[in-house]
This record gives C-alpha cells, structure tokens and sequence, in this order.
C-alpha cells in the first residue's frame, strides 16, 4: 500500500539550486529543475542511492525549508510512481523516496552549479 | 586694390583680451608662425568674420557664433567677441567693425539668443548707412570671390573638379572665376541689349500691324513675340531655379562630406540595432524551445536506468522461467515412464517392460523428481511479481526519448546567439560614442536625411535640365516661325512707320550681336591670358621641364602638358597643389578686382625645392601676402633668403594656456 501524502516538501538547499537553475532560463519551472536533479541522482549516483535504507537514511538528513509540491504538479501521469516502484519494489514510500532522490540530485547539481560546470546543460544529461 | 593695414582682435577664439596685428601699409609678405592648435585657421577665420560675418569650420559653417568667444574670457565674465579691420582701397581708408555682444539687459548668456550682431563701417572716417555699408562691402570684397583670396591651402583639391564637366562644384567655382575675371558685367551688358531690341521689335510689329498690307502678319509677329518672350521667362526661371538647385547641390554634398563619417556610423549602428534585434528575437525562440525540452528532460535521461533495470528483470524472468520449463519436460517423461511400470508396457514401442527395466524406470523417476523439482511457490511468485513489472516498465520507457542532442544543438545556437548579440552591444557601444563625440551638434535625423534630400536635387536637377532643353527647342522653332514672318513683311510692307522701326531694330540687333561677340572674345581672351599667366607661374613653381605649360579648358580647368604634348593624365596632390596656385595666382592678375593673399598651411605636401619656389613666387603673385605656416613646414632661413625685402613682418603665435594665445 503506498503513501498517501499528497506534498512533497524539498530542503531549504535544494530548493535554493531549484531557484538559481529555473532563474537561468534554462528551465520552464523550478518543479521541471527538481525532477532534472531526481534523474540526476538516479542516472549519476545510482550507488549511493540504490536501496530503500540508503534512502530512508538521507530521508532523516534533509530539513523541509524548501517549496511543497503537490503530488498532482509533481507526477500528474503517475510516471514517477511507477519509477519509483520500479526501482524500489520493496518500498511502499515512492514520493518519500522521490523528495529525497530530488534533494540529493539538487545538491550535486548545486556543487557543479558553484563551480560553474552545470552548463551547458546537455553536458550533465 | 584692397590692401589690409591692421587687424585687432577681442576675445577671438584663443586671442584673449585685445591684440593686433599690424600688416603694415607697405606691400609684400607677412608670415605667422604658429603650432597647431595655436589658432592659424583662427586668424583666417577672423578675417572672413570681419569681411562677411561668417566662420568656417572643416564641418560647415559654424551655426553659433557666440562658441567661438574666449574660454577664459567668459570664465572672467566676457561673452562676445570683435573683429576690427583697417584696410583701404583705391585711396579710401576703411575701419570695418564686426562684433557678437550681449543684448542690452543681458548679464549672462543662457543661448545663442541673448547676444547680438553689430556691425559698422567706417569709410574716411564717416560711418556709413547699413545699404552703403552693404554695398561698398560687396565692391571691396565680395564673398562670392572671397575663396581666391582667403584660403586653406589644404582644400586646393576641390580646383581638380574644374577637370570635369558638370559637377556642382565644378560649376560653383566657375561661376566665381567668371565673377572675379568681372565676365558678369559684360554679361549684363548683352542682357541689357537683349531688353533694348526685344522692345525695337515690338515696335517693328505695331508698325507692321498698323501697315494695311501687314495687319495680319503684324499681329502674328506680336504673337509670335510673346510667345517668344513667354518662353524666354520660362527659360528665365527655369535657369534660376537650376542655379539654386545647384548651389542647394553643393551645399548638401558639403554637408555630406561633412557628415559622411557620422552618417556611415548611424547607419552602422542602425544596422547593428537590427541584428542585435534579430539575433535576440532568436534568442528568446532558442531559449523557449530549451525550456520545452527540458520540461520532460529528466525521463530521457532515466532511459538508460529503466533499461538497465529492465535486463536485470528480464534475466532473472528466463531463470524461473526455465527452471519452470524444464519441470514440465520432465513431468511429461516421469508421467511416460510412470505408466510403463504400470502397464509393463513401453508406450513408445509396445514391447513388454521387464522387471530390470521397472526398477531403472523407478531410479529414473526418483532421479528426474529429485533434479527437476520445478518452482518453488514462492519462485512462482516472484516470477509473477517479475512479469507484472516487467509491464510496468515497459511503460517507463513507451514514448520517451533522449533529448541531449537536441538540447545541445540549442545550447549551441543560444551561446553563438550569445556571443553575437555582445559584439553587437560593443560595437553599438563604440559607435554611439562615436556619434556622441562626433556629431554633438548634428540631429542624427537631418543627417540621415542628407543623401535622400541630394538625390530629390540631383533628380530635379535632371528635370530641369530636361525641361530647358525643352523650351529650347520651342523657342528654337518659334524664332524660326518669326523669321519667316519677319522676312514676308519686310517684302510686303511699304510704310514709312514700318522703314523706320525696322531699321532700329537692325542697328539694335547689330550692337546685340557685337556685345555678344565681344563677350565671347573676352572670355576667350581671358581664357588664355589665365592660361598663359597660369603657366608662367607654374613653370616658376616647378621648375621641371618636363612640363612645358599648362592647358586651360571650357571650366577653367588646367591640364599639365608635358614636353611631348600630351597631357598628363594623374597628378600628385602636390601638383595638384601647384596648379590650384598657378590658377589662383592667374586670376590674380586678369582679375578687375585686386586684393590680399591670405593662405593657411600653404605648404601642404610640397617637398622643400617646391615650398622654396612657392615662397620666391607669392611676391608676384598679389600685392599684400600672408602666410600662416606652422613651425617646421618651411625653413625659417630659406623663407627670410627667398622673401628678401618682401618680407614685412613675421609674427608667432604663443601658447599662454590651451585657451589662450598671444600675437608676438
């Protein structure tokens, strides 16, 4: 039985990354900008965020400063549901897990974004 | 001949508070020494304020006068400025006063409206009314002349236009060469006669008219006549109006050689503004479509994961899948061998089972159950929990694509469009700065506006050129029509009344046609003495003989001949110099009107033989010379040696403050 919230809540970091990454006009929205850093995380971190422990982990190490997100904004066609099941079968937290994916990808994309290497942007895709 | 005595300046230009320079009234050559930026062109101009009120820059007329008043002078409270000229001519002493002041009332000047022009010539020491003043300026020194005794010696190219035929400047300093050689008078002279026998045939058709044998042919004359003269106005007019074309002509491509710097920078920056426009509108389309892309970005970039992910479900599928399999091949043969044991009977070949067989068939049965147990229920399961996934993530990857090559090829355009539109903002930059510092007076629009304006001339000019050539041929075919009416009553009429009108007007027509010819003949003969004289100077000037002479054309132009006859076809810019001078000083001598030399950089690109030769000749060449010449561009020594006794003054103009020069 999955979760039944309804808001995802991102930390206050990652949703500073969000901000600066939608205010580069390279993204429609800030929304589009965390789900990016969700892909990011899974695409390039995929070792340090493959099970549901690891997740459950950073889950505890993230504040909630950031922007809520409606489920509905966040996964209108359940896309990220079904991802997130795929990937963590055992887990009956996929939005838990979706926030924390978001998080952390942000956070990495944050430290490339300080350095002055997150564009152009096809090169972290 | 006109001969300036002394000039005293008020706050003219760097000339602070009051100082003179006294020409002196003997004849021969002053020179004023001076650096550039002391104020040479300053002192030309001076002169040409005190004459005619106006000041020339190299970009036009100067259009407020009260800018060229003392710096320091206003600081201290000064505005304005005066111009005094002592001169004479022909035994008249004149004191000619020119001066900007500030309006009565006015303490400080808050535009070029607050100040005044004052202007008062004193002849023998009697101040002369405003029309006298006016007129006897124009007989001393008309401004229309005033180019071949007060000039920058820089600008002598423009006398290379005399070699062409029809260019407005061209014809503008025809105009003043014919002027100052005095062709005008003789000009007004056959006008004059014209008037006198276009009223003697008048008088010959009312003679002819009231004859009973001519009436009808008298009144077709008089017709014929204002027609004529109907056309002639038309003419007239048109004439007149082509001359402003003209001058108009030449004024605006003055304005454009003026301005043409200024104008190829607004267009420039007009044309960047476009494209950094352009470049921006793309911009924001190319940044529009990455934002598009990115929206759905991040389930492209899941692809390899879901695939990923998919392999691994796929393979552990086909493990239970084939350890399920193989428990169905083997129940098959264990059902098979179950049923011989029973029926003691092989099912495949009918031939009867022994009891060694039955026991290997049981060992067998033991063997295959024990190897081939099939999936455990929790095995079937997962392969169920497999299978339901796997659908899922088939649909993970069900209408997804990568969208980096796409984002790259944006990326790409966006930072070209980048770099593009910041080379576009620097060059506006440099260019409006440019404009800023260049053409802080012009209005951008009316500069803009110069070329359109000089084409609507040029094209009108064509018309009216056209509608003369017109009118031309009527009046050609009109005089004709009269000549045969005039020829008919001549044989017809026979009164007294007729006789005597008619032999007026063939005395009128005969003294027409000796001014006319006189006319001709005078400009010819003028023609060739300027050419003659023109080519004593230049071969003085030269001294190459190579070049023989010079050879004058219908403009006035002067063409170098070589000693081979020929022409020569391209000159330097200093033979061109040399030639401009040998012209001027021509003019100088066929010319009525006498007056003062007064070049500004008179040496141009001359090497020293041409500068030496120059300076040897100018005594020569008018009564009263100056010379303005920065230190250096002639040897002080070698212009002392040429001058000799000629020489009557030598003045420098000193630096007191970037704002402030004293005659010494």
């Amino acid at each position: 039985m999955a979760e039944s919230i309804k808001t995802i809540v991102l930390s206050g970091q990652a949703q500073a990354v969000a901000k600066q990454m939608n205010d580069s006009g390279t993204f429609p929205d800030s929304l589009s900008a965390a789900k990016f850093g969700m892909a990011y995380a899974i695409k390039y971190y995929w070792d340090a965020v493959n099970t549901s422990d690891k997740l459950n982990h950073l889950n505890g190490v993230y504040d909630s400063k950031g922007s809520t997100y409606n489920i509905g904004s966040l996964d209108p066609d359940n896309y990220v549901l079904q991802l997130m099941e795929a990937l963590y079968p055992d887990s009956d937290t996929p939005y838990t897990f979706t926030r924390v994916l978001i998080c952390f990808g942000l956070n990495k994309l944050g430290d490339l974004l300080e350095e002055g290497r997150l564009f152009p942007i096809n090169k972290v895709m | 001949m006109l001969h300036f005595d002394k000039m005293t300046l008020r706050d003219f230009g760097p000339y602070k508070g009051e100082q003179t320079i006294d020409f002196s009234d003997r004849s021969g050559v002053s020179i004023i020494w001076g650096n550039n930026g002391r104020g040479k062109t300053t002192l030309l101009n001076a002169l040409r304020y005190g004459l005619f009120g106006v000041i020339q820059r190299r970009n036009g007329i100067l259009k407020n006068l009260s800018e060229m008043g003392n710096k320091e002078a206003v600081q201290e409270g000064r505005y304005g400025f005066t111009v005094i000229l002592d001169m004479t001519n022909d035994g008249d002493t004149y004191k000619l006063t020119r001066q900007l002041k500030l309006r009565p009332g006015i303490v400080k000047p808050s535009g070029e409206e607050d100040y005044e022009k004052v202007l008062f010539l004193e002849r023998d020491g009697s101040i002369l009314s405003p029309e006298d003043r006016n007129h006897e300026l124009n007989v001393i020194m008309p401004e229309q002349v005033a180019r071949f005794f007060l000039f920058d010696a820089e600008l002598l190219q423009e006398y290379e236009e005399l070699l062409e035929t029809n260019t407005s400047d061209g014809e503008q300093i025809k105009n003043s060469i014919e002027k100052i050689l005095g062709v005008p008078v003789l000009q007004n002279g056959v006008v004059d006669v014209e008037d006198c026998l276009s009223n003697y045939e008048k008088q010959k058709s009312r003679a002819a008219r009231a004859d009973d044998k001519t009436v009808q042919l008298g009144q077709e004359m008089e017709n014929l006549t204002a027609n004529i003269e109907e056309h002639q106005n038309i003419i007239k007019e048109k004439q007149a109006e082509l001359s402003d074309l003209i001058r108009k002509k030449s004024v605006l491509e003055g304005r454009m050689a003026d301005t043409d710097k200024l104008r190829n920078w607004i267009v420039q920056r007009n044309e960047a503004q476009k494209s950094q426009e352009k470049h921006e509108d793309e911009l924001e389309t190319v940044q529009s479509k990455i934002r598009d892309l990115m929206k759905n970005a991040w389930r492209g970039m899941l692809l390899t994961t879901v695939r990923d992910l998919r392999e691994k479900i796929e393979a552990e599928e086909y493990a239970l899948d084939a350890k399920k399999q193989k428990r169905t091949v083997a129940d098959r043969f264990i059902m098979e061998m179950k049923k011989a044991i029973s029926e003691r009977t092989c099912p495949i070949c009918g031939q009867e089972v022994s009891g060694d067989i039955v026991e290997h068939l049981r060992a067998k049965i033991n063997e295959s159950t024990n190897e081939y147990v099939g999936l455990s229920e929790e095995e079937r399961q997962r392969l169920y929990d497999l299978q339901n996934q796997m659908l899922a993530i088939r649909q993970l990857s069900a209408d997804v694509s990568d969208v980096r090559q796409g984002v790259a090829h944006l990326e790409n355009r966006r930072d070209e469009l980048q770099i593009a539109i910041s080379e576009c903002r620097q060059q506006i930059e440099e260019l409006h700065d440019n404009i800023k510092r260049y053409g802080e007076d012009a209005e951008e629009a009316d500069v803009l506006s110069i070329s359109r304006e000089h084409s609507d001339v040029e094209q009108t000019i064509r018309d009216v050129r056209r509608g003369i050539e017109d009118e031309n041929k009527k009046l050609t075919e009109l005089k004709m029509n009269k000549e045969r009416v005039a020829a008919t009553i001549d044989k017809m009429a026979g009164g007294t009344d007729y006789r005597l009108a008619s032999r007026k007007y063939e005395l009128c027509e005969h003294v027409f046609r000796i001014f006319e010819k006189s006319k001709t003949r005078y400009r010819e003969r003028l023609k060739e003495n300027v050419e003659k004289d023109a080519t004593a100077l230049f071969v003085q000037l030269t001294g190459d003989k190579d070049y023989i002479g010079l050879k004058i054309n219908d403009n006035y132009g002067l063409e170098i001949i070589h000693k081979s006859g020929r022409t020569v076809p391209s000159r330097s810019s200093g033979y061109e110099h040399i030639v401009a001078l040998s012209l001027i000083g021509a003019l100088h001598k066929n010319a009525p009107l006498r007056g003062p030399i007064i070049m500004d950089s008179p040496f141009g690109r001359l090497d020293p033989t041409h500068k030496a030769n120059i300076v040897r000749t100018l005594p020569g060449m008018a009564e009263q010379s100056m010379l303005l010449a920065y230190i250096g561009e002639i040897d002080e020594q070698v212009a002392r040696f040429e001058l000799g006794s000629h020489l009557i003054h030598e003045y420098k103009l000193e630096r007191v403050s970037s704002m402030h020069t004293e005659i010494v």
